[in-house]
């Protein structure tokens, strides 16, 4: 299993993975630290899911999901996010993306979302 | 009005001095540090305007008198500024940090800034914890910071600073997303502010502290102290460490683990020591 990390914190990207990890599962880990960085990982590394901050520069994750949608490019996508209004989760929804996890998360929280791709 | 030669310090008094700062800090002196003790201590002596150390040495036998204070901060307030020795926060920032709320985000995370001085590393640990965790109301992160002097206490938990004490550790685009200018002092945010609490605490004979701490930040300070004193301080700091929790001492430091406490480790060059059990 190959996840994708996309934040623009090197912190924030280290606590995602271990909070993949502590929520009991494994994987390969690569990272990008903007959107656009995701888009060119994912294009070249294929990863299995990608767990994607909201807000970063360059590229913000949804404007990186909406380029998946554009390019055709099919992936597991969710957003590990400290926004999470209705209306974002609405708009991450009706772009594609398959859960929404906001901070500050929980083991069970990041289970209960990821359990399905594992 | 005080004269130049009331600045100048006898054998004896020297000794007298060196006795009260070990009596009432644990800082061991020795007559060597006779320089160390006038500079220090002259700016005390005109702040009240007495006119010699005896006079200094009468104020001081009450041990709760402002000029006893004022002498202690004299002494313990050591140089510090923000981000100092920047590897400690990186390992807070990168490592420390992840490892505790990658686990579960809810969790309480409580740090110690054990012989804070006027307050830099108990800020820098807070403008840390901003940067990785963005709003810090929606976690349980707490910073206490302790030291020694009531006086130095005070100052540092109003979080002002000059203009110079900010440029030093911090670029322009922190201090003004870290500070509010108000006439040309600059004050901490009250977001960091409201996660650091501040006390006077004696790391000798810490009684008042009743939390347990996941981490303790005790830089620059073990030297100060005699070798036995050294073991007591580090049993106390572990006494104060919860499980597995870390203790970050200065680079140039070494640890007194006589009573077996501390696991060493280290972290992209930054050494730390995990309490063991």
């Amino acid at each position: 299993m190959k996840v994708l990390v996309v934040d623009d914190s090197v912190a924030m990207r280290m606590i995602v993975k271990k909070m993949v990890k502590a929520a009991g599962f494994s994987a390969d880990f690569i990272e990008a630290a903007d959107g656009q960085l995701g888009l060119d990982k994912i294009k070249a590394d294929s990863p299995d899911l990608v767990l994607c901050d909201w807000n970063m520069p360059n590229m913000s994750g949804i404007e990186l999901l909406t380029a998946l949608n554009d390019e055709g490019i099919s992936v597991d996508f969710g957003f590990v996010t400290t926004e999470s209004s209705d209306e974002m989760r609405a708009k991450a929804e009706g772009l594609g993306a398959k859960f929404l996890i906001s901070k500050p998360f929980t083991k069970e929280s990041v289970f209960d979302a990821l359990k399905s791709f594992f | 009005m005080v004269s130049n030669e009331a600045h100048s310090m006898s054998d004896r008094e020297l000794n007298q001095f060196i006795d009260h700062v070990k009596f009432e800090t644990g800082i061991n002196l020795d007559t060597s540090k006779r320089y160390l003790l006038e500079s220090r201590l002259s700016p005390v002596l005109k702040k009240f305007g007495l006119n010699s150390y005896s006079e200094l040495l009468k104020c001081i036998v009450n041990a709760g008198s402002t000029e006893n204070q004022a002498l202690i901060s004299a002494i313990t307030t050591n140089e510090t500024y923000f981000f100092r020795d920047e590897h400690p926060f990186d390992l807070l920032k990168y490592k420390l940090i992840p490892d505790l709320l990658g686990v579960d985000q809810r969790s309480s995370v409580k740090i110690a800034s054990a012989a804070c001085s006027s307050g830099q590393e108990a800020y820098s640990m807070a403008m840390v914890l901003k940067e990785i965790l963005f709003d810090l109301t929606n976690y349980r992160v707490q910073i206490n910071a302790f030291d020694i002097s009531d006086e130095i206490v005070t100052m540092a938990s109003k979080g002002e600073y000059s203009k110079f004490e900010v440029q030093r550790g911090l670029s322009d685009e922190k201090i003004s997303r870290y500070f509010d200018c108000i006439d040309g002092r600059y004050q901490v945010k009250p977001e960091l502010r409201s996660i650091i609490s501040f006390s006077e605490i004696n790391l000798l004979k810490p009684e008042g502290v009743l939390a347990k701490f996941n981490i303790i930040f005790c830089r620059n300070v073990v030297n100060y102290f005699e070798d036995k004193d050294k073991a007591l301080l580090f049993d106390n700091l572990a006494a104060m460490l919860l499980p597995k929790g870390i203790l970050v001492i200065g680079a140039t430091e070494f640890l007194n683990n006589q009573y077996g406490h501390f696991e060493k480790k280290s972290f992209k060059g930054s050494v730390y020591y995990e309490k063991v059990g």
